[in-house]
């Protein structure tokens, strides 16, 4: 098992290494003090799990996860008082632990990352498949994600989320078209969109929209459409999405 | 407009010399007289110029009016312009009668001036001693109400801090995240462990004091401010860097419970666990020309814009209590630095 802690706090990151490296089976630990190591050391030294602090400079730990490229590691979570945050918030979330907590609990949360790496390691379906977004919602509210991380070609630079018009998926990534280019993130648009929380609608299989940045509806055939948006941008909406597009911007 | 107390008090002036020129007029009468202008002018006369020099004299002397506490001082210092007044007030008066006199065509009789001075002088004397009686009664009751007021409103304040730092300050993130790097110093260094544990406590004990104790010394601030500090040293090893230059003299001034602490406080919140990189803080007091100066820069921290004035619940409090407690000798600013950084700034009166 590879881990990587992200902490910005040095004894914090100390403590867990500690307790880490008295678990026979975890084979290499990195660490990292913020959101951009994070995802620089996630690209090249690709850990199963990540022990990861919510409060951080800059770029929160919630907006570390949100920003993770798929195949995504796992995560556990480890705050002094974000609880409500975490409980259910992301697929990925095996456990969170409290700080201060102690070694016993720590090797709890080590035996659920061991689990969902058995159950991962079996033909069966995929561990971000399940799990359900219960109370994501509210969660969102408290702690929303305002910005991602993007790292191309070794680069790690922020977007910040109220700057996207509108998505669109492309192949394994989704493409962020923004007033200055459109960065590609590796996540598929449905786990992106629970993260992101109602400022997005889906109008398309392949397509969400920003709702504040729709200009007006253009109908085409058959019912499907377009939209046009605010900075002369045209996004498909068809047909199925285009009732929940109405009730969003409603 | 002026105040309702200021109306009262020249009401009471008029109804005085109304009363005067009545008795001067009835014992004119008395004595048989018939030009009842005579003694208007002569009560008239006295009340005018006797008005304006008490009044010239106040406002010379207002700023001497934190005398007040020490009566002595106040009336001998009162006093001491009496001279003057036997000077200049016969002359003037004498002076305005003769020229009323002649412009009507009469000529004012009186007695030989050396008599007149006599006279005048004696009756000047006691006029003059009973109104600065009254006048410290009246001043007295004024310093009273103030001070009365300005107790309430500092004891309001407390309250209000003290609530505001028990409901929002004793911040779980802050608590926590201690606690878990003593669990983690505890393995490396037990001393430090302790040490730092022992600061904690004493950070929340000041946290929970709700004594009614508004001023603290210098020096006990500032142990709160570095035990904090240490707190905060230990949990961002690598991202602050503070340094302490404190005039020893400046220790032994009274500042206000609770003061420094949330300065460093903020610095902390807004600055330091903000930023990636490094900040480094410099603390410094000193103590000149009977005002304490506390200061405290970052070489990181961005104010916003609209902040500068009234920047979170901590330093509008503080700035209060400050007014409360000084008046406007006390005050806290926030200011930007160029090219980046931010001064927090505490200034108030001390005698050292």
């Amino acid at each position: 098992m590879r881990v990587l802690i992200v902490d910005d706090e040095l004894p914090a990151r100390d403590k867990l290494r500690r307790l880490l490296q008295q678990e026979s089976d975890i084979e290499a630990i990195f660490d990292a003090a913020d959101g951009f190591q994070a995802l620089e050391r996630i690209a090249v030294d690709r850990p199963d799990v990540l022990f990861l602090d919510i409060q951080m400079p800059e770029i929160s730990g919630l907006e570390v996860a949100a920003s993770l490229p798929m195949p995504a590691p796992m995560i556990v979570f480890v705050t002094a008082f974000d609880q409500y945050a975490i409980r259910a918030f992301d697929a990925n979330a095996v456990d969170y632990l409290l700080k201060p907590y102690d070694q016993a609990r720590l090797q709890r949360a080590v035996q659920r990352v061991r689990e969902r790496l058995q159950r991962a390691a079996l033909p069966a379906p995929a561990a971000d498949v399940a799990a359900p977004n219960l109370g994501g919602s509210e969660v969102l509210a408290l702690h929303p994600i305002r910005q991602l991380l993007i790292s191309e070609r070794g680069v790690t630079r922020v977007v910040k989320v109220d700057q996207i018009d509108w998505i669109e998926t492309a192949d394994n990534y989704v493409a962020l078209h923004t007033a200055d280019g459109q960065p590609l993130l590796r996540q598929t648009l449905t786990a992106l969109l629970e993260k992101l929380g109602p400022a997005f609608v889906r109008c398309h299989r392949r397509a969400a929209v920003r709702c504040d940045r729709i200009e007006r509806i253009i109908t085409l055939d058959k019912g499907d459409g377009e939209l046009l948006l605010h900075s002369g941008a045209r996004v498909p909406c068809s047909r199925q999405y285009r009732a929940a597009v109405v009730a969003a911007i409603a | 407009m002026p105040s309702r107390n200021t109306r009262i008090l020249i009401a009471a002036w008029l109804l005085f010399w109304a009363l005067m020129i009545t008795v001067e007029l009835q014992d004119y009468i008395h004595s048989g007289g018939k030009e009842y202008w005579h003694p208007v002018l002569w009560e008239g006369s006295s009340g005018i110029v006797a008005t304006v020099l008490l009044l010239t004299q106040r406002r010379l002397m207002r700023r001497y009016d934190y005398m007040l506490v020490s009566p002595p001082r106040w009336f001998s210092l009162q006093m001491a312009a009496l001279p003057l007044y036997w000077i200049v007030f016969t002359p003037i008066v004498y002076a305005i009668r003769h020229a009323v006199y002649a412009m009507l065509g009469e000529s004012y009789t009186h007695l030989p001036w050396p008599d007149v001075f006599l006279y005048e002088s004696i009756k000047l004397s006691l006029f003059f001693t009973i109104f600065m009686v009254v006048l410290f009664g009246v001043l007295s009751y004024q310093a009273l109400l103030r001070e009365k007021e300005q107790a309430q409103l500092a004891d309001r304040l407390m309250r209000e801090m003290q609530l505001h730092r028990l409901t929002q300050q004793i911040q779980p993130h802050f608590l926590f995240n201690a606690l878990n790097t003593v669990s983690q110093l505890m393995h490396v260094n037990v001393e430090k462990a302790d040490a730092t544990l022992i600061q904690l406590a004493d950070v929340l004990r000041a946290t929970l004091d709700i004594s009614e104790q508004h001023e603290t010394t210098l020096a006990t601030e500032l142990q709160l401010t570095r035990g904090y500090a240490r707190v905060m040293s230990e949990r961002f090893a690598e991202r602050v860097e503070i340094d302490w230059i404190i005039d020893v003299r400046s220790e032994v001034c009274k500042v206000p419970v609770m003061s420094l602490q949330p300065l460093l406080e903020n610095i902390f919140k807004h600055t330091v666990e903000q930023r990636r990189q490094k900040t480094r803080i410099t603390v410094v007091a000193y103590c000149r020309e009977g005002e304490l100066t506390v200061r405290l820069d970052d070489d990181l921290g961005i104010l916003a814009p609209s902040e500068g004035e009234s920047k979170g619940i901590g330093v509008r409090n503080l700035r209060a209590r400050l007014q409360a407690l000084h008046g406007d000798k006390g005050s806290v600013t926030l200011t930007q630095l160029t090219p980046a950084g931010v001064r927090a700034e505490m200034r108030l009166p001390c005698v050292c």
